[in-house]
């Protein structure tokens, strides 16, 4: 087994052991709950409502716990020194944050799907069974937690703390998923200040490609193209996050 | 242990200069750690490196481990520019302070940094118990390492640096903080690896334990190497190695 992989599975594994399994627990928990509340609340669409808060958690929990394992990975082995012992040995810098990376998101996708299971079961139990609106709620979320994770992963080697680069890392998150306004809004307006902001729009990742239910019940959307075209843009975007980490972190001394 | 003696030297610096560079309110602030550091520790010797806080011990380990990069100057071990992964097979290091992961047991954490090292697992596994025994934590094998005092992750640390079978471990402050007993352990386990030919790198604050294990000893003085000592000159004389040292880094102290 190579190094990055060596890293990728020991974080996969502990992050399993000691952060995800408890919140998926508490996830499922929290989802019978809602369950039992939203049968007396939603009436008729309850299915529908559960799928959507369901999802929508996930979502968040997936990309949170993501921006906060890729945030804090690597500066916690800094500040805890564990990454000494790692370091000192034939493992290449961009081995150690691919495998830090590759682990997190391991992870993150296991919990993710276990959570996802949980809304399949509660809406099985409920009569009404998900089908594809799941399974691409899913594909999205995991999409957009690759895309946190790196985005995460490159501020927290321009941060001096943990909290910082995950304050940085939810501000790109929520611009992220208003790109397209934020462009047009700056095309449109009279003021240089804004147009001015114009390039820097560009740089940020448009989560709005990721929402992929959106064009599920969009006629003529083209869901096969835009489900190709989602994951290499979060591939790429995802790579050359990691390769800008990659030559800070060459450069770092410890 | 089992490691080859080799004619190249195990660690060498030339002219090495470290400059750390802070910045405060703008301004770059320098502060030189090395200072043309020459130093050369031979294939299968035991090197001590005293001198006070802040001269540059730790710099000179971290420089060799590739961990920082000299201002100027060059470092290699056994004969390969340092910090590169071939370099870094070959050499095995224990922090002042080791820290792991709190979760990893001592099994678990030496099967980690095994497979980092790039052993198969079933070499690791056939390894595992035989060096825990040595380091006396066989008892502790599969206890949580944040459940650990000094000592005992201390000794974690001794087992993960020498798991590999480096040819050049690197060890810095080694016995400091541990109780006589295992201060007596680690003394044994570092003899038992120079005899099998392991060549070590040894900083310490602890004179008596540099000179019972050294063969010779640097002397680090304001990040430059002031003096080298060879073992004769103190073995028969209790207390001499002490009194070159105090000379040494004292300025206008009496000449021993």
């Amino acid at each position: 087994m190579n190094a990055a992989m060596v890293l990728a599975v020991n974080t996969w594994r502990q992050l399993l052991r000691t952060r995800f399994l408890p919140v998926v627990v508490l996830f499922g928990g929290v989802l019978v709950y809602l369950g039992l509340l939203l049968g007396a609340l939603a009436g008729d669409v309850e299915p529908r409502v559960l799928l959507d808060v369901g999802m929508a958690v996930v979502e968040v929990m997936t990309c949170g716990a993501l921006a906060y394992c890729a945030a804090s990975g690597v500066l916690l082995e800094i500040e805890q020194k564990t990454l000494y012992l790692i370091l000192t040995r034939p493992v290449p810098r961009p081995a150690f944050l691919l495998g830090r990376y590759a682990g997190a998101v391991a992870a993150s996708a296991t919990a993710a799907a276990a959570m996802t299971a949980c809304v399949a079961s509660v809406l099985l139990v409920k009569g009404a069974p998900a089908g594809t609106d799941l399974l691409l709620a899913l594909w999205g979320a995991l999409l957009k937690g690759l895309v946190t994770a790196a985005v995460a992963t490159l501020l927290a080697l321009v941060s001096t703390s943990v909290l910082s680069a995950m304050t940085m890392t939810g501000v790109v998150w929520v611009l992220g998923h208003f790109v397209a306004e934020i462009r047009f809004l700056a095309q449109h307006t009279q003021s240089l200040a804004a147009k001015a902001l114009l390039p820097a729009v560009w740089l940020l990742p448009d989560f709005a490609l990721l929402n992929y239910r959106d064009r599920l019940h969009l006629p003529g959307a083209g869901l096969g193209e835009s489900l190709a075209l989602g994951a290499l843009y979060a591939v790429l975007y995802s790579a050359v996050c990691l390769g800008l980490t990659t030559a800070l972190f060459r450069r770092r001394e410890f | 242990m089992g490691c080859a003696v080799s004619a190249v030297p195990a660690l060498s610096c030339r002219a090495v200069v470290k400059d750390y560079e802070r910045s405060h309110l703008g301004r770059v602030i320098r502060t030189r750690a090395l200072d043309g550091l020459d130093l050369e520790v031979r294939a299968g010797e035991v090197f001590g490196l005293l001198g006070l806080n802040g001269n540059g011990k730790t710099t000179a380990m971290k420089l060799a481990l590739g961990l920082l990069r000299p201002t100027s100057g060059s470092v290699s071990v056994f004969g390969k520019p340092s910090g590169v992964p071939s370099s870094l097979a070959e050499v095995g290091y224990l922090p002042e302070l080791p820290y792991f992961y709190p979760y990893l047991s001592p099994r678990e954490a030496l099967r980690f940094y095994g497979a980092l090292s790039g052993l198969a697992r079933a070499e690791i596994d056939a390894r595992i118990p035989p060096l825990l025994e040595r380091v006396g934590l066989s008892a502790a094998a599969d206890r949580k390492a944040g459940e650990f005092s000094k000592g005992m992750l201390q000794r974690l640390g001794l087992a993960q640096a020498v798991l590999h079978r480096p040819r050049l471990v690197l060890l810095d402050e080694p016995v400091s903080g541990l109780d006589p007993l295992a201060v007596h352990d680690v003394r044994v386990l570092l003899r038992a690896l120079n005899e099998d030919g392991c060549s070590l790198l040894m900083a310490s604050h602890s004179i008596s334990d540099v000179e019972r294990l050294c063969a010779r000893v640097g002397i680090l003085v304001n990040g430059r190497l002031a003096r080298v000592v060879e073992q004769k000159e103190w073995a028969d004389e209790p207390g001499r190695l002490e009194a070159i040292f105090v000379h040494t880094v004292r300025p206008g102290g009496a000449r021993p």
